[in-house]
This record gives C-alpha cells, sequence and structure tokens, in this order.
C-alpha cells in the first residue's frame, strides 16, 4: 500500500511518500528527519485539535468559541463536534473552564476559548 | 477637548498590544470601533496563535482574552463602539460614540493600527449578475463563528489565502459541501500547514490555475462557471465548465486599510499599501505610528504584536525628547523581494533591526543577501522561499554602525545561480 502526504514541520513541505512493505515502512520525498517522525505520526495516529462553538445561554455574545485541550485522533473530530452542538452553556464563563468532559471516551476535555459575560 | 499622551487607533491584536506597551509609560487611550476589542481575533475560533510569543498554541479569542485581561487591568482609557472621523498632523483626533457624541482628543502621538480590510468582487471584477449568496471569506467567518448563521451549503471558494482554506474546513465541518477551491495562480495563496489541515483532511479538492469566470444567479446565486487559466492568467475557454453553488466565497487577499492615514498625508509604500515607517515604526508625519496588518499583511499573529510592541514603546517616548537630525538609511527591495519593512533606519541611535520582507516568486535553496553598496553585509541561507512565507533578517548594530551607503538593498538569490 502506498501513501502520500505533505510534511508540515517547516515551509519546505516535502510531498512524501510511504510504502509499506511487510513490516517495514520506506519514506521517499522527505528533505530530512523530521519529515520522517510526521510521516510515522500521521500514517499511524494523525492528530488535531478540535476547535468549534456551542451555544450559550444569556451571555453578551451569541456563541462560545471552544477547543479540545490537547490533540484528539483526527477521525473523531466530525463526531466530536457533532456531540458539542447538541449541548448549551451558561454565562458567564471564563476562558479555560470546562465546558464537556471526556468526549467521546477520548479521556480529552473541551474548555471554554474566551470569556462571556451575563448580558 | 480630551489631553492624552497616546492615543491607539484599533483595538486589534497590533492596537491591543502597542496600547499595552505604551501604557508601561504614558497615558493611554485606546479607540475602537467594534463594541468588543480583539479585532479579528474573536472570530478567528481555529488555534495556530501565540506560537513564538506566548510559546504555546492558542485560538485566535484566547490570544486576544490574553491581552484583554491585561488591558482591563490597566488604567488604559478603553473607548468601544467609537469611530474617528478625522485625525490631523497636530495629533487632534474627532471620534464619535452614542453615548459621549463627538469627542474631541489632542494626543502627544498617535498609533494607527486599523489592521487590514478584505478584497471584494469589485477588485478582482468577477462578470455576472448580482445575486445574494456572495461573501468575502471573513464575512462569512463571522457569520459562522459570531453570528451562528451558515451563509450557504453549497460552496464554492475563490482564492486559496489562509482565511479561505480555513473557511473552506470551517463550512464543512458545519455540515456544509465545499465544492472546491480555485486559485488563479499555479501555488496555493495561504501557508502549507492550512493547505494540509483544512482542505487535505477534509479532501476538499484544490484547482490551481483555475478562475471563476462569470456568477450566475438572479435572487440568489445558482452557481458559477470555473476555466483554467493559461500562463498570462487568461481563463481558457474551452475548459470552461458550470458548478452549481448557493454560495460564493472570495478570499482573494488582504489590502491594509489606510483611509484615515492619508487623510495626514502619510507617505504610502506603493507595494504593501501600508505606511512608509523607520525602525522606531514612525511614519512620515512625526509623532504618528504604525504598526500590524495597516502597515503590510502580516502571516502571523505574533509577528502583529512584536511590531505593536515597538510602537507602543516609540510613541510613549515621543516628544519626551527632542528628535535630533539625523541621516537615513532607506531600506530597498532587491532581486526577487517585494517589499521591506521598515523602509527607513535612522542613523542615531542605531540598535538591532529585524527587516521583514516578501519574495515575488518561489525558490529552493535560496540566499538572502543584505548589501550596502556592493558590500554584503548579511548572508543567510533559507531553504526554500515563498510568497505567503513572511521572511526575516536581523542586522546587529554592529552590522549597521559601519554602513557606508545611504541604502541598504535585501536580495533573494538562488545559490545555485
Amino acid at each position: 500500500m502506498s501513501k502520500s502526504i505533505t510534511c508540515i514541520s517547516c515551509p519546505l513541505g516535502c510531498h512524501i511518500s510511504i510504502d509499506k512493505k511487510r513490516d517495514e515502512e520506506i519514506f521517499k520525498g522527505n528533505e530530512c528527519k523530521k519529515g520522517e517522525e510526521y510521516a510515522i505520526q500521521e500514517i499511524n495516529n494523525p492528530m488535531r485539535t478540535l476547535t468549534t462553538t456551542v451555544k450559550i445561554d444569556n451571555g453578551d455574545v451569541k456563541l462560545l468559541p471552544v477547543r479540545s485541550k490537547k490533540e484528539m485522533p483526527k477521525d473523531m473530530i466530525i463526531r466530536g463536534i457533532i456531540e458539542l452542538s447538541k449541548i448549551k452553556v451558561k454565562a458567564p464563563i471564563k476562558c479555560g473552564d470546562l465546558i464537556f468532559k471526556n468526549i467521546l471516551e477520548t479521556g480529552i476535555d473541551i474548555i471554554a476559548s474566551r470569556n462571556i459575560e451575563i448580558k | 477637548m480630551t489631553k492624552i499622551d497616546v492615543a491607539v487607533i484599533g483595538g486589534g491584536p497590533a492596537g491591543l498590544a502597542a496600547a499595552l506597551k505604551a501604557s508601561e509609560k504614558a497615558d493611554v487611550m485606546l479607540l475602537e470601533r467594534d463594541k468588543e476589542l480583539g479585532g479579528i481575533l474573536p472570530q478567528c475560533i481555529h488555534e495556530g496563535f501565540g506560537n513564538i510569543i506566548l510559546k504555546k498554541t492558542l485560538t485566535g479569542p484566547e490570544y486576544a482574552q490574553h491581552y484583554i485581561d491585561k488591558i482591563k487591568d490597566s488604567n488604559i482609557d478603553i473607548k468601544t463602539g467609537t469611530n474617528i472621523l478625522e485625525i490631523d498632523a497636530n495629533k487632534n483626533i474627532i471620534a464619535t460614540n452614542s453615548e459621549e457624541g463627538i469627542i474631541n482628543i489632542n494626543a502627544e502621538s498617535i498609533i494607527l493600527a486599523m489592521g487590514c480590510r478584505e478584497k471584494t468582487r469589485f477588485q478582482i471584477l468577477i462578470p455576472g449578475t448580482r445575486p445574494a449568496g456572495i461573501y468575502t471569506a471573513g464575512t462569512a467567518q463571522r457569520l459562522i463563528n459570531i453570528d451562528g448563521l451558515m451563509p450557504g451549503n453549497r460552496i464554492v471558494i475563490l482564492g486559496s489565502g489562509d482565511v479561505g482554506l480555513i473557511m473552506a474546513r470551517r463550512f464543512t465541518l458545519e455540515g456544509g459541501k465545499v465544492e472546491g477551491v480555485y486559485e488563479i495562480t499555479s501555488k496555493p495563496g495561504g501557508l502549507t500547514r492550512n493547505v494540509v489541515q483544512c482542505l487535505d483532511d477534509y479532501r476538499i479538492p484544490l484547482y490551481l490555475s483555475h478562475t471563476v469566470t462569470n456568477i450566475i444567479g438572479k435572487k440568489r446565486i445558482e452557481g458559477v462557471t470555473v476555466a483554467k487559466v493559461d500562463k498570462k492568467m487568461k481563463a481558457i475557454k474551452e475548459t470552461e465548465r458550470f458548478v452549481p453553488c448557493d454560495c460564493l466565497i472570495l478570499a482573494v487577499g488582504l489590502t491594509p486599510e489606510n483611509e484615515l492615514s492619508k487623510q495626514v498625508d502619510i507617505k504610502i509604500d506603493e507595494r504593501t499599501k501600508g505606511p512608509i515607517v523607520n525602525e522606531k515604526m514612525e511614519t512620515s508625519v512625526s509623532g504618528i505610528f504604525a504598526c500590524g496588518n495597516v502597515i503590510h499583511v502580516h502571516d502571523l499573529v505574533d509577528d502583529v504584536t512584536i511590531s505593536a510592541e515597538k510602537a507602543g514603546e516609540s510613541a510613549a517616548q515621543y516628544g519626551k525628547e527632542k528628535p535630533k537630525i539625523t541621516e537615513k538609511i532607506q531600506v530597498v527591495a532587491g532581486d526577487n523581494v517585494e517589499y521591506v519593512v521598515p523602509q527607513i533606519i535612522n542613523r542615531r541611535d542605531l540598535d538591532s533591526i529585524t527587516l521583514y520582507f516578501r519574495v515575488k516568486k518561489e525558490n529552493k535553496d535560496a540566499v538572502v543577501v543584505v548589501l550596502d553598496g556592493n558590500k554584503k553585509i548579511v548572508e543567510k541561507n533559507e531553504r526554500i522561499v515563498k510568497p505567503p512565507e513572511m521572511l526575516k533578517v536581523t542586522l546587529s548594530k554592529e552590522t549597521l554602525i559601519p554602513i557606508v551607503q545611504n541604502e541598504l538593498k535585501v536580495n533573494v538569490w538562488s545559490k545555485n545561480e
């Protein structure tokens, strides 16, 4: 199986192709070791930060921006966002407040990205 | 008439950092047109802010909150919901808001931090009808992330600047279908990181060397025609095809917002479209300083903050000592360089200076060479240079003092030539 990714470790943006032969992964196209490390992570377990907004009652703005406290598996981002579209929080909110504990059983919490005062 | 040491115009990332820095040594007033501080940051809910300055990756609202908290703890006079009507070279400001009516301010120094504006359909001249459903990327971002409104469900994006790429992902995550991102040049306009994490991650197609040739629809947009372009960026008629959509997003670049600067005849750099500044971030009008995207469009907010702190420090210092007449060194863009900021360095009180610049063309294995006449004063290798990625080169005090010519030229050469 062959896969191709673009490395984002630096502005060079190498296109790295990964060939899997037996148990060995062969990398082509990366100009440095960092590219290989990035490719291994991207192939086996790509991680991203989830960011979205949730509804808020009686706040001075309509939506609360939130984020995952740590990066989480990339393929869980959309499901996580759907979970968060179902909840509603109440003002006041402080930046960093816990908004949703242990999203999708990942052990990762969702926190507030800003302060919101009561309207 | 209100008297103040430093008046800062604009409460985005540049204005916040400039006001905070200036407030360490002066009385500061911060004037913001919107009802809240933060500028564009509250709507940039994605992460990627603060890596350089705060040594952590934050979202836009978090980065703004960091500075807003400090501003609220300071004794800065904050006026939100306040529009500036007029400024003059004597640092008189006429502002207005709904509580105080007309406000007359006289400042010792002014810091311009108005940021930039998005280019619109009328700056790129797309033919066709004028239906609803056409938005700039930043407007769509505000509608979705601040107002909770979805501008459309089937989206075509023209231009691959960073905001466009980020909005391609945002639309997708909110349940929209992005038909494609069309970029007229042969390279993406945004950072590689955004191409990967916003388009590749969600399998959104990027069509390079393509443009929108027509807009169709009476009341609401029904679709666009797109076509490949040739080397002269002219659409190739035979490649034209119809793409149905109910929303067209324009991500075709940003221009510094300098309506106020022009009122006082501040000299504007033709290439950056922002004020020409010296190493202290002072414009051509004595006592008026500028920072952030009003000078030139930055890729990273961290660099905006750095320029703002410099402007804040200089503006607070202004008027406290008499400026000495001094020789000026012009900094000019040489081979493969689009522009350089600051454009002027005063010989007086030389200190180490960082020059910010962009290249015209992508080049692998490049070398940045700063010339004093024919003499190389700094050489710096870059593995790759690309127009979307801003470059920096720092000149130490020791390098600057012996400069002979009154002109420094920044070149980016290919190592293989």
